[in-house]
């Protein structure tokens, strides 16, 4: 096609989508109502020679198209980490009064949405890390980030390359293209926002956040924070100590590279926070959708915060779900069949204001929200410096009074994590939290099961005695809960459950039903009440953080 | 970690197993030797271990001692524990050595504190065809401290292909079954 044609013909789509979407309302007002946008179902083949290559255009297209408004939302395939792309789109599409248009395929999506780009990018297959890079580049110049065989494409919509990174890091390991890109682009890169494009490694990338990351010009990256893979390591502190104190680290760490514990370990040493996960969808569209006017965020207290319960002589359980609401069980069946905590990702309050109000208008009596998780986002408080620790519990008890949250969870994986090591606290950092939020009625700590726990003016810290994990034969997870209640003959013996996301309530509660009459499955709020008013758990704590042995402390 | 070494003559008794090995005398069924080497846990023929991918075996014997090491792993995590002790019959001191979680299901909130005493007892039946072991911990648990006894009946199957483990432990209400299949000689 004549390059000036194709630039004329653009121009024309371009102002015609405009014209489209401002004429019913526009998508940056502020306001939903009677706006519209469009939305694609993206296929599930996440692999380079699959499906990444167009998916990747397509989120960078998102992420670029959605810097003027929520103009494109992608209903994500089967499988996906995140569950609700397709309810919370209901919610737009029915509750908001968003009028979304379908798109059928990539280049009607670059059709239809092309015009807000300034050119393409060129990644290169056979360097995965290039794609990385595309990212980077994509939110600076507001390129579609595309691999060779979407050339063609680009340049019939009338776009011009911005960079080709084809052959440009063949034979660079990731330290050194990281290097390159940060002389190269870091001057101009967001200190709000940073995004960890880990998760799947390999031949594979799943990156969900990514158009969060274009929206917000922040810098992509998956360098280690394993000690041991020394270049990477300096290289990610340096990122690390460039943010702002108030910066979030988005995506995931690299399966590949490193563990959760070491990735969120060095954020938290920093005082910065971590937003989960590489696979978060629709980040840029749902950032753009405002809470309904007046509404507030009511949780289902079961309880009065000064009442008094007395326990009975028997075994009460609480579970809560963790690892985000949005990850888990909510959309499965069985919600409401028995009282359930859910973890709330609590900075979505302000990130994701209405996708946040969609959980909550969703909420059955059964279903009570707690605050998560160790501070404002997702960090570990044994590395965090104190004082900062202490500004970050502030700012966590704001969040939670927003929310409606009376009870916050803490993990620790600094030091430990389900199979090795310890993740308890220090009195120390329980001080912290005690002295940070007073308002809450209970704290909770671990992630597997934790041997910390106290209780202060009827205020219990408890950890988790059970961990419920998804592939546990439920004959097996009843063995294992009445072998914890013939290890606890004491009464009232409260039992504390983690249960793994991607456990359908249903199971649990089968689960739980096998117990016995002297078992009763209460809600958290509930829980915790009766415990911190009659502990028979007894106060225990870490003796000394990063101490060559783990050593408990009664109190 | 669990590490406990009762007697000193042990190493000494596992050498002289090894030598008569090397030296040509097969193992025959009433020789302990014939239950010396490394085992690998056949998932399809076990109770569940799920926060484990896998579990290995390893077994030392002689007339007069076992040491008995259990390698857990689950991806990049691993841990294991090891106990020798003589095959008597006799409840040996086994102290615990490091604070710990309890490897046979670290998804239940039990621990065991450095220091806290234990005792293990062996012993072979059947003309060494069997192997009866029974340990007392002293666990902690939330509210409070709880003694966990765990017999496990160890029977060398199929010419010493594979070992059957039968645990029964006195916190749970069902026994446990644990089938490993021989991955090296002594």
């Amino acid at each position: 096609m004549n390059t000036s044609l194709a630039r004329m013909k653009r121009s024309v789509r371009f102002a015609s989508i405009l014209v489209v979407l401002l004429g019913s309302g526009g998508l940056w007002t502020g306001s939903a109502s009677g706006q519209r946008a469009y939305v694609m179902d993206l296929p599930g083949d996440w692999t380079i020679d699959g499906d990444l290559p167009s998916n990747a255009m397509l989120i960078s297209l998102q992420g670029i198209a959605n810097k003027k408004g929520p103009a494109l939302y992608f209903r994500y395939p089967p499988g996906w980490a995140f569950k609700f792309t397709t309810p919370v789109f209901n919610y737009y599409k029915d509750e908001r009064s968003i009028s979304f248009s379908e798109l059928g395929s990539p280049e009607d999506a670059i059709a239809a949405l092309g015009g807000f780009a300034k050119g393409y990018v060129v990644w290169d297959k056979s360097v995965r890390t290039s794609l990385t890079v595309a990212f980077t580049v994509a939110g600076l110049e507001d390129a579609i980030v595309v691999s060779e065989e979407f050339v063609p494409l680009m340049e019939q919509n009338g776009l011009k390359e911005i960079e080709d990174f084809r052959g440009d890091f063949d034979g660079m390991t990731d330290y050194e293209i990281y290097s390159w890109a940060i002389d190269k682009y870091w001057a101009r890169c967001s200190r709000d926002f940073v995004i960890w494009m880990g998760g799947a490694s390999g031949k594979q990338m799943m990156p969900g956040v990514a158009d969060f990351g274009i929206y917000k010009r922040a810098f992509f990256t998956d360098l280690s924070a394993d000690p041991a893979d020394s270049l990477e390591y300096a290289l990610h502190r340096k990122i690390l100590g460039d943010m702002k104190p108030t910066a979030i680290v988005m995506g995931w760490h690299s399966y590949a590279k490193d563990t959760e514990g070491q990735h969120v370990s060095l954020i938290s040493s920093f005082g910065l926070r971590m937003e989960g996960l590489n696979t978060l969808p629709n980040a840029s569209f749902s950032n753009q959708i405002p809470t309904t006017p007046g509404f507030r965020f009511t949780n289902n207290h079961h309880i009065g915060r000064d009442a008094t319960v007395v326990p009975e002589e028997k075994v009460y359980i609480a579970a809560i779900q963790t690892d985000a609401i949005g990850i888990g069980a909510w959309e499965e069946a069985g919600r409401g069949r028995i009282p359930y905590a859910w973890e709330v990702t609590m900075n979505w309050t302000w990130l994701f204001p209405a996708q946040m109000q969609f959980f909550y208008e969703t909420a059955t009596e059964n279903d009570y929200f707690i605050g998560s998780l160790s501070g404002p986002g997702y960090m570990y408080p044994k590395p965090i410096p104190p004082d900062k620790h202490r500004a970050l519990i502030r700012e966590a008890a704001n969040l939670m009074k927003g929310l409606d949250l009376r009870v916050f969870e803490i993990m620790d994986y600094s030091e430990g994590n389900r199979y090795v090591g310890n993740i308890d606290l220090t009195r120390e950092v329980i001080d912290r939290y005690y002295a940070g939020m007073p308002d809450a009625i209970g704290f909770v700590n671990g992630y597997g099961p934790a041997n910390t726990s106290d209780v202060r003016d009827g205020r219990p810290l408890m950890s988790y005695d059970y961990y419920l994990t998804p592939t546990r034969p439920e004959r097996d997870a009843v063995l294992d809960l009445k072998e914890l209640i013939t290890l606890n003959p004491v009464r009232p013996y409260f039992l504390l459950i983690h249960v793994r996301e991607s456990s359908a309530i249903e199971r649990v509660a089968n689960i739980l039903d096998q117990l016995g009459p002297d078992v009763e499955v209460v809600p958290l709020d509930v829980f915790l009440k009766m415990a911190g008013n009659s502990p028979t758990f007894i106060p225990r704590h870490l003796k000394e953080a990063g101490a060559a042995e783990y050593i408990m402390t009664d109190e | 970690m669990v590490s406990a070494m009762v007697h000193t003559s042990f190493r000494v008794m596992a050498a002289v197993a090894v030598l008569l090995t090397l030296n040509g005398c097969s193992p025959g069924p009433s020789d302990p030797t014939a239950w010396n080497g490394i085992y690998v846990l056949d998932k399809e023929q076990s109770d569940d271990i799920d926060q484990w991918s896998s579990v290995q075996l390893s077994l030392s014997a002689s007339t007069d001692s076992v040491h008995i090491r259990r390698d857990f792993a689950s991806g990049r995590y691993k841990r294991f524990d090891s106990y020798g002790v003589p095959v008597d019959g006799v409840a040996h001191d086994v102290p615990q050595e490091n604070s710990s979680k309890w490897l046979d299901n670290v998804h239940i909130g039990v621990f065991f504190r450095a220091g806290e005493p234990s005792t293990l007892s062996a012993e072979f039946s059947d003309d060494y065809r069997t192997l009866t072991t029974e340990l007392l911990q002293t666990a902690e648990t939330s509210t409070g401290q709880a003694e966990i006894v765990t017999s496990r009946v160890f029977e060398l199957l199929d010419d010493g292909s594979q070992i059957r483990v039968v645990e029964k432990r006195s916190t749970r209400d069902e026994p446990l079954t644990f089938v490993f299949k021989r991955k090296t000689e002594a």
